[in-house]
């Protein structure tokens, strides 16, 4: 990495939801502003945890964690959402009785002016919404769904948005779709930090991977490290013994 | 409605409505009554209805004094059995003795005896089959529509309502969209106390200002809020017209003495055939 300074930075940090039952230990992450970068690891590894814990929204906290070169340990969800992080929780990530027009209004509740305005611009990052705006949540399919939770986040204009398994509940197709999608939002400048099960779908699209190890980091490296190294193979992208990963099996569409 | 709305969005089965509802009808009844002649109040009658300016007055402190009420219970009670992990069990419980306090109060300073606003005989007029129906009845028809409107608007139209919505379906996301959910609870509870006021009035109003009178409505007002799906201010309403007529019209076939079961048995069946309410909605 170059002497730019990062847009988050997170330094010995450790937490979890009660206070002496830790679940992530000393962890230090940087993300930069032109980066996508992806959590990867086994279940219960702590990366949600992680992600819960970059944005706020975790009871316990130590440690330091540092946004846009500012101190924001200790910062409450809102706080840190008005001071530019979009965060898209896993599940109930949208107001399901609500319209996908009401859903943005709701995220961008801290607006002071130009909702309307916000609106239509994050509509036209997403065709599928943009057709239907008046729409019920609860009537989108999955992909959509998951599209919504983001263009919602998408309504303060954040610099960052934290996405915790957004494929998750998807089918393959669906998959990609959403992933390009990721990438076009990043290709704004917004820097993606994103947690995955499908770590090599998701690796396909990162500059960097992270691999988590029951609470710990145990691994950093390019995306394409990442999906090359037998290692990382073996014990997270399912593969067999001897089974290499080529670059053109996933290469961006 | 203010009953189906402080469960949609705080998640509190509040069983001190009805007694809500039977502070607003006192509150207003001190204000038309003798008491409330000498501050000035009482007198005056529109046209063919039973009451006069009083009486508006009276509904207006019935709803401030009720608000303020139900924001005093959730400063005092609900928040903090919220804060201490309170289910929703815990929330019944508390606002069971809640309306048996409240209750008490009323009888303690009206007695248990029957009054009306305005004394007198209000003859009905025929409308069309022989039904009979008073003035005063056509008024809270009108003012029932004119508060489901106004609950609609502020519901869908206004930012605050929305955010009420947002609260009442996803209340961790809502609070992470920047939503302040605390000032959203006691918004919740103004509008419901306001709802209960005004409802206690019109009971008053259309029956006597008795101290237990908004206490026997509870249990059929429960059965409208679960006929209409629970966190429904439409099904709410439209559960407690097919409640109200269900109960009359049923003592055609039998015992008077039965017409409080009614609405129990129509939940009962419908509850079997639509879990949800008639317009519940799955998640």
């Amino acid at each position: 990495m170059t002497n730019r300074s990062p847009l988050l930075r997170v330094e010995q940090f450790s937490g979890g939801y009660v206070e002496g039952i830790e679940i992530i230990h000393d962890v230090e992450l940087d993300l930069f502003g032109d980066e996508i970068l992806t959590i990867i690891g086994p279940n219960g590894a702590g990366k949600s945890t992680l992600l819960k814990a970059i944005v706020g929204a975790l009871p316990f906290e130590h440690g330091r964690r540092y946004f846009q070169g500012e101190d924001v340990s200790g910062w409450s969800t809102p706080r840190m959402i008005a001071s530019g992080v979009g965060y898209v929780p896993q599940v109930d990530n949208v107001f399901t009785s609500m319209s996908i027009r009401e859903n943005l209004e709701m995220g961008g509740y801290m607006r002071r002016d130009g909702l309307r305005e916000r609106i239509g611009e994050v509509l036209a990052m997403f065709p599928d919404l943009e057709q239907r705006p008046g729409e019920r949540a609860s009537r989108l399919s999955g992909g959509q769904r998951q599209m919504l939770a983001m263009a919602r986040a998408l309504m303060l204009d954040p610099v960052m948005l934290c996405l915790d398994e957004p494929t998750a509940a998807l089918a393959p197709a669906a998959r990609g779709e959403l992933l390009s999608r990721i990438y076009q939002i990043h290709m704004t400048g917004v820097g993606i930090l994103m947690v995955e099960q499908n770590a090599t779908e998701a690796l396909v699209w990162s500059d960097r991977g992270l691999v988590m190890v029951d609470g710990e980091k145990a691994m950093e490296g390019s995306g394409r490290e990442m999906l090359t190294s037998p290692e990382v193979g073996r014990a997270f992208l399912g593969q067999e013994e001897g089974e290499g990963f080529t670059l053109e099996e996933g290469s961006r569409q | 409605m203010g009953l189906t709305l402080v469960y949609g969005v705080l998640g509190v089965g509040d069983f001190a409505h009805g007694d809500k509802m039977g502070w607003g009808m006192f509150l207003a009844f001190f204000v038309v009554s003798s008491e409330g002649a000498n501050l000035g109040f009482a007198g005056g009658q529109f046209g063919s209805l039973s009451f006069g300016w009083g009486l508006v007055v009276g509904v207006l402190v019935a709803m401030l004094g009720v608000a303020a009420l139900s924001l005093v219970l959730e400063r005092l009670v609900f928040r903090r059995l919220r804060d201490a992990g309170g289910t929703f069990f815990v929330f019944a419980i508390a606002s069971l003795g809640i309306s048996i306090g409240m209750r008490a109060v009323i009888q303690l300073i009206w007695g248990p005896s029957n009054f009306r606003y305005t004394p007198g005989i209000h003859p009905a007029t025929e409308i069309l089959g022989g039904i009979k129906v008073k003035p005063d009845q056509f008024f809270i028809v009108g003012i029932t529509i004119l508060a489901a409107v106004l609950l609609y608007w502020l519901l869908y139209r206004t930012r605050f309502g929305k955010a009420m919505r947002a609260t009442a379906d996803n209340p961790g996301l809502a609070e992470a969209s920047g939503i302040d959910t605390n000032r959203i609870r006691y918004g919740t509870w103004i509008v419901g106390g306001m709802l209960a006021a005004l409802a206690g009035v019109m009971l008053g109003l259309q029956a006597e200002v008795r101290f237990d009178a908004g206490f026997r409505l509870l249990l059929p007002l429960f059965a409208a809020v679960i006929l209409g799906g629970i966190g429904n201010p439409w099904g709410a309403l439209f559960g407690g017209l097919l409640v109200g007529i269900a109960q009359e019209v049923s003592t055609q076939w039998i015992n008077t003495g039965l017409k409080p079961g009614i609405p129990f048995v129509i939940v009962i069946v419908v509850l079997l055939l639509r879990p949800r309410g008639l317009f519940g909605q799955a998640r």
